[in-house]
């Protein structure tokens, strides 16, 4: 069927990952904030998507990309990747992280209009005036939960067995070699990073900065309920590293990332002898040869002086004339050490995806090198 | 104390009937997991092998009871019966002996363990008594004391005993002759019944009945069975051939046993699989065979994951598609790509001897894999791939360093366009006009580079300049002369030799090839006369080695005449074949040349200098550079010494460790193939250029190896070579080792494949090519087959199996070295080879060694006959007696007999044969040689009664011995005083 064939080749066209990313960073600011932010045209266009925390339509929607997940599987690249028994719970996290994802905006959409209308929000409502015993109400359904889960886990175990590979061999690395899926987050950023930043120092910052969380947050509001307007920029910036950064890394790592690290469409097949042209220059090169027309100055600290000025500048200057500008009330409720900590992990989450535009737009390798003692930016 | 229901926010029996439902979920998915571990395929095979084995026992039962003699069996019955009723008389007799024999062994009973009791005190008292001593304690008195009472009460009991054994001999004796007569009787009766009850008890075992059935079933119940079960895995651990785990070698664990139950039972050879016995138990598998099963498994030969005990898992390949599809509906078959030696299919097997076998010029038992290792001697892969093993064979092609004395430029570019063209059966394999060079300016291309090939040999071969033909041969002597003197042992001229149709079937692979394998080690002569000139012709074939230095081809002695007779012969093989049909002479194309040109020098210099330097250069100049380019790139130096190129190393892929590249390696492009190894080893070899189809690249960058045109059958035997050929490091214990005697024979094997000794002589059972062409000489006579094949064999070289007992080594060092005619009315001729020393030695040391004598001295005891025994030897000798001198030559004196009877000269036999060997010989002579003229004198059946009566008594041995010992006199100058006095 041609029509068929030229939609999975429009897929394929947009999983390639700048346009995939681009699409993906909209499509979360325009679902999350409908109609909320950019120009008032814009507003006009994502208002409507505010539809979809409407149950009946959340539940078409979901019906819908389930029904078009099911009929892509009749593509046999599609379901050879799909149904490995390795990749199956990622095919089923993607559901699952859109489904609590969905219901927990729901949920606080929800609260937010009866808060709004004077009701009682959804989990007063749920219970009443009771009290919620912790047995049997709790134990008893975490109980037969376990149960349930464990026949279930038992059941997926005996049909869907353990995909071993051939015996490990170092000279000889299976193609394309991937991360455990958790991580494959990670492995996406050494595409971007050099190791020991995508490897130690933002793996590091990100269980400071989860554990830093706490201490940081002094919004008294939503605790122990949904809740959307009291903490609609938390909400907003939690889920776009966990999300966006996150999740959506995983799920391209494992369904895209093909032979030789290569990106592959989903409907695509796995050609092991796919080339792509990847030629990246250093942003030294970029600015004193091809700019300025020179060879590289020799010395390091010279040959690298914009790069460093350039990182120097993105972590000090914006904190600073922010707290004056556009959030200074924030920096008055927080303070300078918690502000400055937000800012610092805020600054480190964004530079991700700019390094990703860096490379889709300029094939930018490293804004700082110094291979002379390993140090790369 | 429960509050009511309506105080919680569930339904607490909702919640209780949800709790019963999903434990009893949890319950069967429990048991489902237990049954899903326990049931495994291997288990389902074994009890089936069990069911097969108890049929089988059954049927043997059956089949043995049916050749019990079962009258003899009623007589036995009848006499058993009897003697028991004569033994139910004595009743009350028999009940007392045997009463007595109870009570002493009751008594005996008692008193051996009184006395076992009391001799353990004793040796503890004793012990405690010697420490005591040794510490001088106060106790030693009593712990001796204690010991003298209780050695008096030993020996009381010991002579007891005694007794006690004394008289239950008595008793058993009595008891033994009343019952004699019964017993003989049932004892005749279990003789006859041995072989079924043995039967009967292997049926037992196998498949019990009763209670032992219902103790198995619960030891291999599941769950259970992590005790004794009986159904388990079978398998060999074998240490000394380890498996390489990328760097780690670890033992092999083969379980292939585990289903394939009876492969080293005899029993099994209709068995349906995996149950059957190993094809050939005599070699392999079987515990007296070269390959026990439990030393060497079965994997290190059929490869495969030894540990796996599940169909796909161990990797078994199906041999075609046939196969595929019924594997695929048995067991499901798919392949696992997660194993880099997949087990080969079963007509693949013979791979697996390569890598233990090494250094052989054949495996015994393994035909296919010898056909392709003569196959990869005969086109040389090993020219332009290097392989471990082949390193330093000698080129397969001539050296072109003198090319121009020997053919034209337009020969050599109509040759090189496509050498199968002008003769369909060369090795010479086609370069040009492959598939992967047929655009327009390729065409054009290739045009150019062939004469620029052919420019660049002529341009740099030595000018060597042959004197004019000293006179005019006689065509119809010389064609007599090559199909006699032995240029058919190694060459055929084919179009005399096959109808033309049969030759177009036999290139279009058709037809069995007419011609032996061994005639094609030199090329085909149909059309020689259109391309070597008469002069170096004539100087070729009277010395190979002044134009070639390496040359294999012999110098058969010819003399001046026979030489010119034979290039006026052979100068009237020309080109037959239809003008049209002929591959025509290549057109100049000086806009491709250049263009080609060009590409080449722009990859080092930019365009402008290349162009520059282009536009100095004469056309001719251009010509041999682009020839030298080509030959560069196709690496034709690999096959042929060309100038220029003597130490450029060869341009294919090192093939040493072939077979354990794993298939994604191979780059398969579009060709329509399955992606293994030996699919694309196959689709190389047949098209080797076809993987280039689809794919965008310039001439320099495409696919070089030309394509042999080889049949299915060849590259299938190639492929299994290349298969063979792995990483794998058997270690030295499992390795076959040549012991020194195998190594001297397979360094012969080797200078008889190097040599083509096959082409005329019969040698370890192949061979005797040159008796083809004989057998024709005769039919062109008018004789049939029958007649013409043996009158061939009369006048064919001989069969040199058993010439290490022949003859003396020295004299064979000295015929190989300088041959001289033994049988010198034959027109064939041992050829000089101008073996070195080295290599006449290895032959000698060759034929010696498969006659296990001794090599390189040997003395012979000579007794010359004297007196009486010398008249006998003369009488024998004698036309009324065997009448030797009928064949045998005696020095200059010829034969009495016509010529194709007659024999070797025996005044030569004391310097050439062994006079063990002459006795044998005498004695049986179609024992060492069948077929052989020399007349049989002595019945094998009835030595003594077909010897002649009235010489030396009749006594066979001693009329042969005398006679070796006359045939050693002969000849000889001062014959009487000669050899060792008696």
């Amino acid at each position: 069927m041609p029509a068929v064939e030229s939609l999975k080749h429009i897929v394929n066209w947009l999983s390639e990952p700048s346009r995939f990313f681009l699409v993906t960073v909209l499509a979360f600011f325009a679902v999350t904030l409908p109609g909320e932010i950019g120009p008032p045209w814009l507003r006009r266009i994502t208002r409507p998507l505010a539809a979809v925390y409407r149950p009946a339509i959340g539940a078409a929607v979901f019906a819908v990309v389930g029904l078009l997940f099911i009929a892509s599987c009749f593509d046999a690249n599609f379901s050879l990747i799909v149904t490995k028994p390795d990749n199956v719970p990622i095919a089923g996290m993607i559901f699952l992280v859109a489904f609590f994802v969905w219901f927990s905006l729901e949920q606080g959409r929800e609260n937010d209009r009866r808060m709004g209308a004077g009701e009682p929000i959804v989990e007063k409502a749920e219970s009443g005036d009771h009290k919620v015993m912790v047995w049997p109400d709790l134990v008893y359904t975490e109980f037969l939960c376990m149960i349930l889960w464990t026949i279930f886990l038992i059941v997926w175990s005996i049909y869907l067995k353990a995909p071993i590979e051939e015996p490990a061999n170092p000279a000889k690395t299976p193609n394309p070699s991937k991360a455990p899926w958790y991580f494959l987050g990670l492995q996406e950023m050494l595409v971007y990073y050099d190791p020991w930043i995508a490897g130690v120092l933002l793996p590091g910052l990100i269980i400071v900065g989860l554990c830093a969380i706490p201490f940081i947050d002094v919004n008294p509001k939503g605790n122990g309920y949904y809740c959307f307007k009291d903490r609609k920029w938390e909400i907003i910036i939690f889920l776009f590293g966990f999300v966006v950064l996150w999740v959506w890394l995983i799920i391209i790592g494992t369904f895209l990332r093909g032979p030789n690290q290569n990106f592959f469409g989903p409907f695509e097949r796995w050609d092991a002898h796919k080339l792509v042209p990847l030629i990246n220059v250093d942003l030294s090169q970029l600015i004193w040869v091809k700019g300025l027309g020179v060879a590289l100055p020799s010395n390091p600290l010279v040959r690298e002086g914009f790069g460093l000025v350039l990182v120097a500048v993105y972590f000090l200057v914006p904190p600073f004339v922010l707290a004056r500008k556009r959030l200074k009330g924030i920096y008055e409720k927080l303070g300078p050490t918690r502000y400055h900590i937000m800012m610092f992990l805020l600054l480190t989450m964004v530079s991700l995806p700019i390094k990703m535009l860096l490379r889709w737009t300029l094939n930018l390798h490293y804004l700082v090198t110094i291979p002379e003692i390993l140090f790369n930016i | 104390m429960p509050k009511t229901t309506d105080e919680y926010l569930r339904r607490i029996g909702g919640l209780n009937v949800l709790f019963a439902a999903s434990s009893v979920g949890l319950l069967l998915i429990t048991g489902l997991m237990v049954y899903d571990d326990y049931n495994r395929s291997w288990k389902d095979y074994q009890k089936r092998f069990i069911r097969l084995e108890a049929e089988k026992t059954r049927a043997q039962i059956k089949s043995a009871e049916e050749t019990v003699d079962q009258k003899g069996m009623a007589a036995l019955q009848e006499e058993l019966k009897e003697a028991r009723a004569a033994l139910d008389q004595r009743g009350r007799e028999l009940e007392t002996a045997r009463k007595r024999l109870r009570d002493i062994e009751t008594a005996n009973y008692r008193d051996d363990l009184s006395f076992r009791t009391i001799k353990s005190t004793f040796d503890a008292r004793k012990f405690d008594y010697e420490e005591a001593r040794h510490d001088k304690a106060s106790s030693t008195a009593a712990y001796e004391k204690e010991m003298d009472d209780l050695e008096k009460r030993l020996e009381v009991l010991r002579v007891t005993l005694l007794e006690h054994a004394k008289d239950k001999t008595a008793a058993e004796t009595s008891l033994r002759d009343l019952t004699s007569q019964r017993d003989a009787a049932q004892k005749k009766i279990d003789d006859l019944n041995a072989g079924v009850d043995r039967l009967q008890k292997k049926l037992q075992k196998v498949a019990p009945r009763g209670f032992m059935r219902v103790a198995i079933d619960l030891l291999n119940a599941p769950v259970l069975d992590f005790v004794a079960p009986t159904l388990r895995i079978q398998q060999v651990v074998l240490d000394q051939n380890p498996i390489d785990i990328h760097f780690t070698r670890i033992p092999r664990a083969d379980r292939c046993q585990t289903c394939h139950l009876a492969v080293d039972k005899a029993g099994y050879e209709d068995a349906e699989e995996p149950f059957r016995t190993h094809p050939h138990l005599d070699l392999f598998a079987g515990g007296s065979s070269a390959h026990p099963v439990d030393r060497f498994g079965c994997t290190p030969c059929h490869r495969g994951r030894d540990r796996a005990v599940e169909f796909n898992y161990a990797t078994h390949m199906p041999d075609g598609t046939a196969q595929r599809e019924d594997w695929g509906k048995k067991y499901g078959w798919e392949r696992d790509h997660y194993w880099e030696q997949p087990m080969l299919a079963r007509s693949r097997i013979e791979a697996g001897c390569l890598k233990c076998h090494q250094n052989v010029v054949s495996v015994p038992k393994a035909p296919r894999l010898n056909r392709g290792l003569e196959l990869l001697d005969r086109v040389g892969c090993y020219s332009c791939h290097k392989i471990e093993g082949w390193n330093d064979r000698p080129k397969v092609g001539p050296r072109l360093n003198r090319i121009i004395a020997k053919a034209t430029p337009e020969w050599m570019s109509r040759w090189i366009r496509n050498p199968k063209a002008f003769r369909p059966s060369t090795r010479m394999p086609r370069i040009f006009g492959l598939p992967n060079n047929q655009a327009p300016d390729d065409v054009d291309r290739e045009e150019a580079e062939i004469l620029g090939v052919v420019a660049y040999l002529t341009d740099k071969a030595e000018a060597l300049a042959y004197p004019r033909l000293p006179g005019k041969g006689n065509a119809a002597r010389g064609e007599k002369l090559v199909k006699s003197v032995g240029c058919m042992g190694c060459h055929a001229i084919e179009k005399d030799e096959a109808a033309p149709g049969v030759l177009q079937a036999r290139n279009r692979r058709e037809v069995a090839d007419p011609v032996a394998w061994e005639r094609r080690f030199g090329p085909d002569l149909s059309r020689i006369g259109s391309k070597a000139k008469p002069e170096w012709i004539y100087q070729w074939i009277r010395n190979p080695r002044a134009y070639n230095p390496d040359t294999r081809m012999p110098d058969l002695r010819l003399t001046p005449e026979e030489a010119l007779d034979i290039t006026a012969y052979l100068m009237t093989l020309t080109d037959d074949s239809p003008v049209a049909e002929r591959a025509s002479a290549p057109r100049p194309h000086p806009e491709a040349r250049d263009r080609t040109l060009l590409a080449y020098l722009s990859q080092r210099e930019p365009p402008d200098d290349a162009k520059a330097s282009l536009a100095k250069m004469s056309d001719r100049e251009k010509d041999v550079l682009l020839g030298e380019k080509t030959i560069g790139r196709y690496g034709c130096f690999g096959c042929h010494l060309i100038p220029g190129f003597e130490k450029t190393p060869p341009i294919g892929v090192d093939l040493s460790e072939e077979g354990s590249k794993p298939a994604d390696l191979l780059l398969f492009g579009y060709a329509p193939i399955e992606h293994t190894s030996p699919a694309w080893f196959f689709q190389k070899l047949k098209l080797p250029r076809s993987f280039d189809e689809g794919h965008v690249a310039e001439f320099y960058d495409r696919l070089r190896m030309p394509q042999f045109e080889f049949t299915d059958e060849e590259a299938g035997a190639l492929t299994l070579v290349l298969q063979g050929l792995t990483k794998e490091k058997v270690p030295l214990e499992s390795i076959r080792r040549l012991s020194a005697r195998d190594q001297a024979i397979e360094a012969g094997r080797r200078i008889v494949r190097d040599y083509n000794c096959h082409g005329c002589h019969i040698l370890e059972g192949a061979g005797g090519a040159i008796r083809q062409s004989l057998v024709r000489n005769f039919m062109a006579e008018g004789r049939t087959e029958d007649e013409a094949t043996s009158m061939a064999a009369s006048i064919a070289p001989p069969i040199i199996d058993g010439e290490g007992a022949k003859v003396q080594p020295e004299w064979l060092f000295g015929f190989l070295k300088a041959p001289s005619p033994i049988r010198p009315w034959l027109a064939v001729r041992m050829p000089t080879f101008h073996f070195s020393d080295a290599q006449a030695s290895t032959l000698v040391h060759h034929f010696a060694a498969r006659e296990n004598t001794v090599f390189p001295f040997q003395t012979f005891d000579q007794v010359p006959p004297r007196g009486a025994a010398l008249q006998a030897a003369v009488k024998m000798f004698s036309p009324d007696y065997f009448n030797c001198w009928n064949c045998h030559q005696q020095g200059a004196r010829k034969p009495q007999g016509p010529p194709e009877g007659w024999a070797p000269d025996l005044t030569l036999a004391h310097e050439r044969l062994n006079p063990d060997w002459i006795a044998h010989w005498i004695a049986n002579p179609q024992k060492l040689m069948p077929g052989t003229k020399m007349p049989t004198y002595y019945d094998p059946e009835d030595m003594k009664g077909s010897a002649p009566p009235d010489v030396l008594g009749g006594d066979p041995k001693r009329q042969i011995d005398l006679l070796r010992d006359y045939v050693f006199t002969l000849g000889q100058k001062r014959a009487a005083n000669m050899g060792t006095q008696p």
